[in-house]
């Protein structure tokens, strides 16, 4: 029988990780109560699995969180068909990316919108190398792609982010 | 404004936190022994969202197998308690139960065709067996479909049944 996860092991991963684990779990699941579902979820059966995890592990999280989110999705797709047009309407709550600090309030609100509007392979891509800072190979790891499509994507996804923030004469994030 | 300073400015905006709720649950699903540190997640505060998110199906599916966990659990105790103090109690052979003769006239039919149709192929991403390595799993959603006629009468039978095959592979992690 395994040990169960030091308290310092998993609450150090846990500090470090949770906001950009629910920022990436966000790119499925728009509702954040939803998406803290779905990395709590990934987060325990992570750290049941893996008690002595270290840091090189943390990328793992990633795809936990991703291959639980699409399974929350499926589930949700069947409840969603069974569910009326105003039900499905509470599902789509629209609640903030980043901190909106009163300096950045406009920006961050310009960058999510620019953000939701990405093809999803390339949102993911950015979300990973901007605001999890992994790796090219780490985020090919997680995605199951190679580094070349990875690259790719992320520098499709740069170019757009800009043309959609470049009629708001977008100087200051 | 470069590439690169534009991606310094990217950066420097800050996720969104998580709500201090979530590093209890996350303890007390790691502690059993602190369990009654759960938070409901009715009582969670929620974000800004004017609207109220529904509570979670899965939060509910999870409750209610518990619950039914529990109670197969009392089922089972009952039932091997009733055998128990049962089986030494002479029991009455029962007698063989009639089999109607019930003959269907399927040998007409002979198979015409099978066939199995890809619909969907998805890549759910990493997952972990019980005590192993993590391992890369795929979905293969599939629709069977036999047929049987009947030369004489030209009946056909066609049956379509669904089919998921979910393949592991492991995963080296460098």
């Amino acid at each position: 029988m395994p040990s169960g996860p030091s308290d310092d092991h998993w609450q150090t991963c846990y500090r470090q990780l949770a906001p950009k684990l629910l920022l990436f779990a966000r790119q499925w699941l728009p509702s954040t109560a939803d998406a803290e579902d779905v990395v709590q979820a990934a987060f325990v059966k992570f750290w049941r699995h893996r008690p002595d995890a270290e840091p090189e592990h943390y990328p793992l999280l990633y795809s936990a969180v991703r291959s639980t989110a699409l399974d929350f999705l499926r589930g949700q797709d069947r409840r969603t068909r069974r569910e009326n047009d105003r039900d499905r309407g509470l599902l789509r709550a629209d609640e903030p990316y980043f901190d909106r600090t009163i300096e950045r309030q406009e920006s961050s609100a310009l960058v999510e919108d620019a953000l939701r509007r990405l093809p999803e392979a390339q949102r993911e891509v950015l979300v990973l190398r901007l605001w999890s800072d992994l790796t090219f190979a780490q985020i090919a790891e997680t995605l199951g792609e190679s580094i070349n499509t990875i690259a790719s994507r992320y520098r499709y996804g740069i170019e757009a982010l800009r043309k959609h923030l470049k009629p708001h004469e977008y100087e200051r994030v | 404004m470069n590439e690169s300073d534009f991606e310094s400015e990217l950066r420097a905006l800050r996720p969104v936190p998580p709500t201090p709720g979530l590093a209890r649950r996350i303890a007390a699903d790691l502690e059993p022994h602190s369990i009654a540190l759960t938070e409901p997640r009715a009582l969670r505060p929620r974000t800004a969202g004017v609207l109220v998110a529904p509570q979670s199906a899965s939060t509910l599916l999870f409750d209610w197998l518990r619950r039914l966990g529990w109670a197969a659990a009392g089922a089972a105790t009952a039932v091997a308690a009733l055998v128990y103090f049962q089986k030494d109690t002479p029991q009455p052979m029962p007698a063989a139960p009639a089999i109607a003769a019930v003959e269907l006239e399927v040998g007409e039919f002979i198979p015409a065709e099978s066939e199995s149709e890809l619909v969907a192929a998805d890549e759910t991403g990493v997952v972990y067996l019980e005590g192993d390595e993590p391992v890369r799993q795929m979905r293969f959603h599939s629709v069977e479909r036999y047929a049987w006629t009947n030369p004489e009468t030209g009946a056909r039978v066609e049956v379509a049944v669904p089919r998921e095959d979910v393949l592991l592979m492991p995963v080296a992690m460098q």
